[in-house]
């Protein structure tokens, strides 16, 4: 089997709208979470907002039809990624690209503007780009038509883990074999008046700011944004010179079987001995040297210390 | 039906409980009620008595009692009914 190289990245983020702009957000410790005006009326008061996208700086109005937000920063990062690995593009190439992207709620802020019209304003009629705008795998499908990539195109959707699946998806496809580049990563525009109403309504956004691990964390922060990633297999990247930014080295993924929303800890820590038999090492050579994504409050309540002690 | 009874029948409702099960004294632990049980039993219990129950309230609940005094609090607050003793 292969071995994949990540040779590309693209970020629309809170802390940066490239991926070198957020870099410096994440090395200079500064939280990109504020406060917001939309959120009046809310019991949460903050979030980590994209400021200063503007779409028409990167889309054709007639292109924007097309694009609720969500994939509008999932476009914009995938062209940053693409553009970052430089790929030599063939046409045997193209045909055999994968895409695998992640959504947990896909077009929100379109859909909502919908029921607005319908249950509001008594619309008589949608509009007609609704479906297309709202689906979760739009950003995959646009990223296949802009550059042409005709091989697998699909999303996973898996609340917050979507994302990471995709990416260990599209890795599982490379060091396989069976796509010979591929795209990956997942893009977020949840700011709608009724996604911000259902997650007040569930009780765990936190009133002040979001600090996993922390023994006095009071909840989890909303955020939008997309990143994505180009993974190649090592020995091509090598033989062309590309920047490898690292290397996927094994993937591991879980269902605990056991509560829709408070996970346990050894489901965590079983995903990571599964990670650590797919890339084939030792829990001893990545001690001290882990680094571990737990987004949502009961997940840090119930998992993220004790999964990494096991 | 007094406050008591109320909150009662809300949690009957919410967790399909048979008349009898829940009392003034029950625990949520008792009554096998867990955190997202918890949530919409606090969702029932605003718009059956048309409060707004603050996040820090609903993380202190751990028994019918003071699920109880907590609503006639926020009751006695908005005017409605005698303040808590």
């Amino acid at each position: 089997m292969r071995r994949v190289a990540i040779t590309g990245i693209g970020v629309v983020a809170p802390g940066g709208l490239e991926a070198g702009a957020f870099r410096e957000t994440l090395t200079a410790g500064r939280s990109a979470i504020g406060p917001s005006d939309e959120l009046a009326g809310l019991r949460f008061r903050q979030r980590a907002a994209v400021e200063g996208f503007d779409p028409e700086r990167h889309f054709e109005p007639k292109a924007l039809l097309l694009l609720d937000r969500f994939a509008q920063f999932g476009l914009v990062a995938a062209r940053q990624a693409m553009s970052d690995a430089a790929i030599a593009w063939t046409p045997a190439l193209r045909d055999a690209a994968a895409i695998v992207t992640g959504s947990c709620l896909g077009g929100t802020l379109t859909e909502d503007a919908g029921y607005q019209d319908l249950y509001l304003h008594k619309k008589p009629r949608f509009n007609p780009m609704t479906i297309p705008r709202a689906m979760e795998n739009a950003p995959a499908s646009h990223i296949a038509m802009e550059f042409g990539l005709r091989g697998p195109a699909y999303t996973v959707s898996t609340a917050c883990a979507s994302s990471a699946h995709a990416i260990g998806q599209a890795f599982w496809m490379v060091r396989s074999g069976m796509a010979p580049v591929a795209i990956a990563g997942g893009a977020e525009a949840p700011f709608s008046p009724g996604v911000l109403k259902a997650w007040e309504a569930l009780r765990v956004v936190s009133p002040d700011t979001c600090r996993p691990f922390s023994l006095n964390r009071q909840g989890l922060i909303l955020g939008e944004g997309s990143a994505m990633v180009v993974l190649e297999p090592w020995e091509t990247a090598r033989a062309r010179g590309a920047t490898i930014y690292a290397e996927v080295a094994g993937f591991g993924m879980t269902a605990d079987a056991h509560h829709i929303t408070a996970p346990l800890a050894e489901g965590a820590a079983r995903a990571m001995v599964h990670a650590m038999a797919d890339a084939g090492i030792s829990a001893e050579a990545v001690v001290g040297n882990v680094h571990s994504i737990c987004s949502s409050v009961v997940c840090v309540r119930a998992g993220g210390r004790f999964a990494l002690d096991e | 039906m007094n406050t008591t009874e109320r909150v009662i029948a809300v949690i009957n409702k919410t967790q399909h409980l048979e008349p009898g099960v829940v009392t003034a004294d029950s625990t949520f632990v008792e009554l096998n009620i867990d955190s997202l049980d918890g949530i919409n039993i606090v969702f029932a219990l605003e718009n059956e008595f048309d409060v707004q129950i603050p996040d820090e309230g609903v993380r202190e609940l751990r028994d019918v009692r003071g699920v109880v005094e907590g609503i006639e609090r926020l009751l006695a607050a908005k005017g409605e009914g005698p303040p808590a003793a």
